[in-house]
């Protein structure tokens, strides 16, 4: 008998004594239901849910739900506390390893505390890993681009040169809305909201408060070609 | 009682070893150990493996990584001590666990820490030691059924076995960039697919250099704080906390601002915890003489010394990190939800350059370099430009993107250059080079991998796996240490590529539908494509193999019955022209084939464009290249090298080879023809021997030099040949049936024009300038069998300029063959 029986001994002796006073044993556990569905709302059978003690979700789950049937209903009875959780369906079955194609998953974790003796409720989307790389759109929808090049007074394109808008014509402040430095092709991209702004350009920054921007616009969706002219010659 | 009964009966089976991710104090482990996470072994700190320990590995459940880590795999990662104390009795081993399905785990790997090993066995693993840097000491030891028994990276890492075995491995072990590994009565053999292999990246590929910056007095501190409203900064701003940009709130960057962060570290995990969390807007606009730095504050900086700069739900409007420097942290830049313009930002030395999900992000003439991972990106729009990514672990990362990856430099990366997981994307006009892979693609749809130089990768070059729908087209892929592309259950249209010179296979194939033609294929090392367990037939119609002898060079039914074929017929009758797309070679490159070059390209100081025999390159009107490095462009008597137009029109149809301080060039049996000028050459040590040059409005013009031009034929041009200040010896060659045969513009004395024959040139056989006031040696030369003189401008007719000093001249024709043979 080695030294790793006699630990193991220990260990089985201990826990007998802690599941004794497990805080489990004669309380309640906390349950967290719902459904697992895919994008166009159609439950999906056969996926999961995975719930893990902490935010490190390499390993296996700590505890995983029922496979849902055709109705995509799922149960998951676990210990009070938090977690972090996710949906998951696995083509193959199979319940360790990376993801694959044909497989399907809710996103990152959730975190959610489960109290004991309630039953949480909560519907997972679990998303086709290929559709959702081609429905990728980031940009909020609250922003809008403004386009176009920034040129000194003679049509020519300046570089490291940026485009600022502002709620007013004049700047008692650092612009609201700025671009990047422009490269040589004088090129700038703008995020903006909806309605009425001041356009402008300028070569150093800060620029200085007493600035006057020029060009007033009414954003009320992508602009292109909106050429800001400096009345300065490119260095 | 039922409960207690069932926690004994579980108990019995489970170990009871309890395993942190970070270890922060010396620990042992002993008797069996389940590892379900990664382990990390920090600086001064050590893990001893007690004999009869078996550690059981799962593999991970995930693609994520952590900054510290370097695999998605489960890890154990040694930059403290690694202690194995097997003995002859008891075996250390580590070995999968779990349910594994065919995965791997990691390995250990040794990233600067110190492994002592004996009596201990690995198996299951990636790599069952990666030695990145540090030492391994591995004796009486067994290193088995991994897929890589050990890879060395590097000469910092010293390794030494003794009595060690290292079989039946896929691959038993790799030594990158001058590793070496010292070893006695071990052996390393009976691995499946290779037993040794070495390779090396290029030493000529370029660095990139941070900012310089001026210092700067201390004009605010800061501790754990929330900063609402606007906050500007400028000068120097020490965090000794973690500073908040609540919503609402904006933070401005000055241009020359300098922040740094103390280290803070609470859990002993070796991390810092300061640094900024901005849910409002974060502008860091330097500039390029006053750039903004963030770095630790300690004395000694460290990778890792603080946490990051993290924006989170920031979309409101573009956040601008430009012309900044970022280094020492753990993320130097982390954004969750927000829009981010990250435009000439150098990030460096961190554990990780950046990392991002769910935004929107341009990241554009940026440097990522010495970080142990460059980028980490999920869930994003991603437009990624003019970026370089140099000697990180890995280089870029992307995990399900909509991506734009364009004109980016993946160099020198210890692992992957580029790797993309799912996403749509489309990778152009790269350059992967110098890295252990270049290019890895898994379960992407619908992409496009075009134009791209994928280049002298230490194992693979572009690998393709479970991908459906990939254009993979006009790409180089060439000089890569095993297989040029790796094709496992892909579907691709492969066209127009150029896959060259590979050191074992052009293309591996395990599984692939789709069509590989109108490729060059050829000079690969074993196999132009050699299939592994493919059983299906590969359409390889109509492609262009070279001087290659197929029955040898086709590895598939022929060679094994349970192989599909390779359907090669019919093949292109002639090179299969590959567009060139790129705008510099900034790392060693061949041509061969047939190449078309729409613009202007560029060889930069150190690199080498090596043009093969045989080759034709088409210019497009006003394409041109400018060397400022070497071009070899070495023909043979059968297989000539043409520069030419694809006009086919007439002189002017293209610009010139302009060689710019390109000493070391050479051509030899090239043909020039419809340029403006075929060479035009500045302070460059040149050689020119069997070319032809006709039809061009020039064929060589020249500044200092010297240039040696021998054994060549200049005709049908305006100016077969035009010196200014320069010095040459030009001989055994022809000069007949240009405007001028020869003009020296200025300082013509640095020129020796013997045994040539010129003759009927249409104005001039040779003629001086109005500046030049220099006597020109042109003695020995046959001038058409009649005297010389009518057919000179020089000071016979002008007084004030030089003469062309022809006597004594040749009565009979030189036999010279004029560009063709020797």
């Amino acid at each position: 008998m080695n030294y790793s029986f006699f630990v193991r001994i220990f260990c089985i002796a201990l826990a007998c004594f802690i599941g004794w006073i497990s805080p489990l044993h004669g309380k309640e556990s906390a349950a967290l239901k719902g459904r697992i569905l895919d994008t166009q709302g159609q439950a999906v059978q056969g996926a999961e849910v995975y719930a893990y003690r902490s935010n490190k979700v390499k390993g296996p789950a700590d505890y995983i739900s029922n496979r849902t049937g055709a109705d995509g209903i799922f149960t998951l009875v676990l210990p009070p506390g938090k977690y972090w959780v996710l949906g998951v369906f696995r083509k193959s079955g199979a319940k360790f390893g990376p993801l694959i194609t044909g497989d399907k998953h809710s996103g990152e974790p959730i975190p959610m505390n489960v109290k004991a003796g309630q039953e949480t409720e909560r519907n997972f989307t679990v998303m086709d890993l290929r559709e959702a790389a081609r429905q990728i759109d980031k940009k909020s929808e609250e922003l809008f681009k403004i386009t176009g090049k920034i040129l000194d007074k003679h049509g020519q394109p300046l570089p490291m040169a940026y485009a600022m808008a502002h709620l007013q014509p004049q700047l008692g402040t650092i612009p609201r809305y700025l671009s990047r430095w422009t490269d040589d092709t004088g090129r700038y991209i703008l995020y903006v909201p909806r309605g009425t702004l001041f356009l402008g350009a300028a070569l150093t920054f800060p620029v200085k408060n007493d600035y006057f921007l020029k060009n007033r616009i009414d954003v009320q969706g992508d602009m292109q070609e909106m050429d800001i002219i400096v009345m300065l010659e490119k260095k | 009682m039922p409960l207690i009964f069932l926690t004994f009966l579980v108990l019995l089976l489970i170990p009871c070893q309890s395993i942190a991710e970070v270890l922060t104090n010396d620990t042992v482990w002993q008797g069996e150990v389940d590892m379900k996470e990664d382990i990390l072994v920090p600086a001064g700190v050590t893990l001893t493996i007690s004999p009869h320990t078996v550690v059981r590995v799962w593999p991970s459940q995930s693609t994520k990584i952590d900054p510290e880590f370097i695999s998605h795999r489960t890890e154990i990662t040694v930059r403290g001590t690694l202690q194995i104390d097997g003995n002859s009795k008891g075996l250390a081993t580590f070995q999968l666990g779990g349910e594994n399905k065919g995965e791997r785990w990691a390995g250990i790997v040794i990233d600067g820490g110190k492994v002592k090993s004996r009596y201990c066995t690995v198996e299951g693993a990636e790599a069952a030691f990666h030695v990145i840097g540090g030492s391994l000491e591995l004796t009486h030891s067994r290193i088995t059924d991994n897929r890589y028994g050990m890879i060395v990276q590097g000469k910092h890492g010293k390794v030494s076995l003794d009595t060690v075995a290292i079989q039946k491995n896929e691959y038993g072990v790799f030594l990158f960039n001058g590793a070496d590994i010292t070893r006695q009565q071990s052996e390393i053999a009976r691995n499946s697919r290779k037993d040794i292999f070495e390779s090396s990246a290029a030493n000529n590929l370029p660095t990139p250099a941070p900012f310089t910056f001026t210092a700067a007095d201390l004009t605010k501190v800061y501790g754990d704080e929330s900063l609402p409203g606007e906050t500007v900064w400028k000068g120097r701003v020490l965090i000794k906390g973690q500073v908040r940009i609540p919503l609402e709130g904006r933070l401005v960057i000055y241009p020359g601002t300098i922040v740094e962060f103390s280290k803070k570290d609470t859990n002993g995990d070796g991390i810092g915890e300061n640094g900024l969390m901005i849910q409002g807007m974060f502008i860091a606009k330097g500039t390029p003489s006053q750039p903004i730095l963030f770095r630790s504050a300690e004395t000694q900086r460290k990778r890792g010394d603080w946490d990051a700069i993290n924006i989170l739900g920031s979309d409101a409007a573009q956040n601008l990190i430009e012309f900044c420097q970022v280094e020492d942290a753990y993320r130097g830049l982390h954004f969750h939800f927000s829009n981010i313009g990250v435009n000439h930002a150098i990030l460096r030395n961190n554990y990780r350059g950046a990392q991002f999900q769910e935004s929107l992000v341009e990241i554009r003439s940026s440097d990522f370099f010495d970080n142990i991972s460059g980028i980490q990106a999920r869930d994003s729009e991603v437009v990624f430009h003019g970026n370089r990514m140099v000697n990180n672990g890995h280089g870029a990362s992307f995990f399900r993107l909509n991506l734009k990856a364009a004109n980016n430099y993946f160099m020198r990366n210890r692992g992957d250059g580029l790797r993309i997981r799912e996403g749509a994307t489309v990778v152009e006009k790269n350059v992967m080079t110098g890295n252990r892979f270049g290019l890895i693609m898994a379960d992407a749809v619908f992409g496009k991998v075009a134009g791209n130089i994928i280049s002298q990768n230490l194992e693979g070059g572009a690998s393709f796996r479970d991908t459906d729908n990939i254009e993979i087209q006009h790409n180089i892929i060439q000089a890569n240490g095993l297989n040029g592309i790796n094709l496992n259950n892909a579907r691709s249209m492969i066209t127009g590529n150029l896959i060259s010179e590979n050191g074992e296979r052009g293309l591996g194939i395990i599984g692939f539908s789709g069509r590989i033609t109108q490729n060059n294929i050829m000079d690969n090392g074993l196999y132009a494509i050699g299939l592994d367990d493919e059983k299906s037939d590969i359409d390889a119609a109509i492609n262009w193999w070279g001087d290659s002898d197929l029955d040898k060079e086709l590895f598939d039914r022929h060679d094994d019955q349970s192989l599909g074929k390779v359907i090669y017929e019919p093949q292109s009758k002639g090179p299969v022209p590959v567009a060139w797309s790129l705008p510099t070679i900034n790392t060693d490159v061949s041509w061969s084939g047939s190449m078309r070059i729409a613009d202007h390209v560029e060889v930069l100081p150190d690199a080498v464009l090596s043009i093969r025999p045989g080759t034709t390159l088409f210019f497009s009107p006003h394409a041109g290249m400018d060397i400022h490095g070497r071009i070899l462009a070495e023909g043979t008597k059968e297989k000539r090298i043409t520069f030419t137009s694809t006009n086919q029109q007439g002189a002017s149809d293209w610009e010139e080879i302009l060689l710019d301080r390109a000493s070391g060039s050479r051509f030899v049996y090239c043909d020039f023809e419809y340029a403006t000028w075929g060479i035009h050459s500045h302070f460059s040590d040149v050689t020119i021997s069997y070319c032809r040059f006709r039809q061009n409005d020039g064929g060589i013009r020249f500044r200092s030099g010297p240039l040696e031009i021998s054994h060549s034929l200049f005709s049908h041009n305006r100016i077969g040949l035009r010196a200014f200040r320069g010095t040459a010896r030009i001989h055994d060659s022809i000069f007949t049936k240009n405007e001028i045969g020869i003009f020296v513009r200025e300082q013509g004395d640095g020129l020796t024009i013997n045994r040539n024959n010129i003759f009927a040139n249409e104005r001039y056989s040779i003629r001086l300038g109005d500046f030049n006031k220099e006597d020109v040696d042109a003695r020995g030369n046959w001038w058409g069998g009649v005297s010389p003189l009518p057919t000179i401008f020089d000071g016979h007719q002008e007084e004030y300029i030089g003469k062309v000093m022809f006597e004594p001249y040749l009565n009979k024709q030189l036999k010279l063959a004029g560009g063709d043979s020797k």
